[in-house]
């Protein structure tokens, strides 16, 4: 798993390229928790992530908890260019309804 | 007449970090059976989860063996993915529903859930010396 890092005025993009299992999924959780402390919202572009396993759901459902929740700056992680066979384990937890999905990285950023 | 292949992956010290290696050999046994791409990728998701498992929670982190067996035909597949841990419980998980605001929703439970729900039969069998074996069937 690769994560590139790119600073917007309102929100941070990360760039996930590779495979998220229960390997890397604390690298992952911590590059998110690293980009709410820098910009309170968030977009992951997951264009080129071939596969998330529920230990990167969870570190994803974790992230979202912790932005919404906070009581200053509250800010939101959205997800933007999902491949349908990742859109498909969202919907199987039931989380396609907790999160936002764009078709591209551009009206993410605009969302914000 | 479509003949059963079948394919093993072992190791002795496996842990969390062989969960790529395995998702390749289930790749390529794929590849080799034809299974479609909506096929290999649940299969892959299924078999990454319990063998996650084992790693994670049967073995608590320590390296342990485990052994997948696939076997192809020409409208299933069954994988059995064995391990010497004292076993662990399994069953099927509750459906989670989308109207649990997020502060509610469990964070635990995915990876069964995504098991039972992209598999269409899960077994379970606890046997200390031959391996607790976990079988899984798709249909193709």
């Amino acid at each position: 798993m690769d994560i590139q890092h790119k600073e917007h005025k309102r929100c941070e993009v990360l760039h996930v390229t590779g495979r998220i299992d229960s390997s890397n999924a604390q690298q992952f959780e911590d590059a998110l928790m690293k980009a709410l402390d820098n910009k309170s919202n968030v977009v992951v572009n997951m264009k080129n992530v071939e596969y998330m396993s529920s230990a990167a759901i969870r570190a994803l459902i974790g992230a979202l908890k912790e932005a919404q929740g906070r009581t200053l700056r509250k800010g939101n992680v959205v997800l933007a260019e999902t491949p349908d066979k990742i859109r498909e384990v969202f919907g199987i937890a039931a989380l396609d309804t907790l999160f936002t999905f764009y078709d591209n990285e551009t009206e993410a950023v605009g969302s914000f | 007449m479509h003949r059963w292949q079948t394919h093993h992956w072992q190791t002795q010290q496996g842990t969390v970090r062989d969960l790529r290696a395995i998702a390749t050999f289930l790749a390529d046994v794929g590849a080799q059976c034809q299974w479609n791409e909506a096929a290999l990728y649940h299969l892959q998701t299924a078999v990454d989860e319990a063998c996650a498992n084992v790693f994670e929670h049967a073995y608590e982190g320590e390296p342990g063996p485990l052994v997948v067996e696939v076997s192809s035909g020409e409208r299933e597949v069954v994988v059995r993915i064995r391990d010497w841990s004292d076993g662990f419980e399994l069953g099927p998980p509750p459906i989670p529903d989308r109207t649990t605001p997020l502060e509610e929703r469990p964070i635990g439970g995915l990876g069964l859930l995504f098991i039972y729900k992209m598999i269409d039969e899960v077994e379970y069998e606890l046997d200390g010396k031959r391996g607790n074996c976990l079988t899984l069937r798709k249909r193709l």
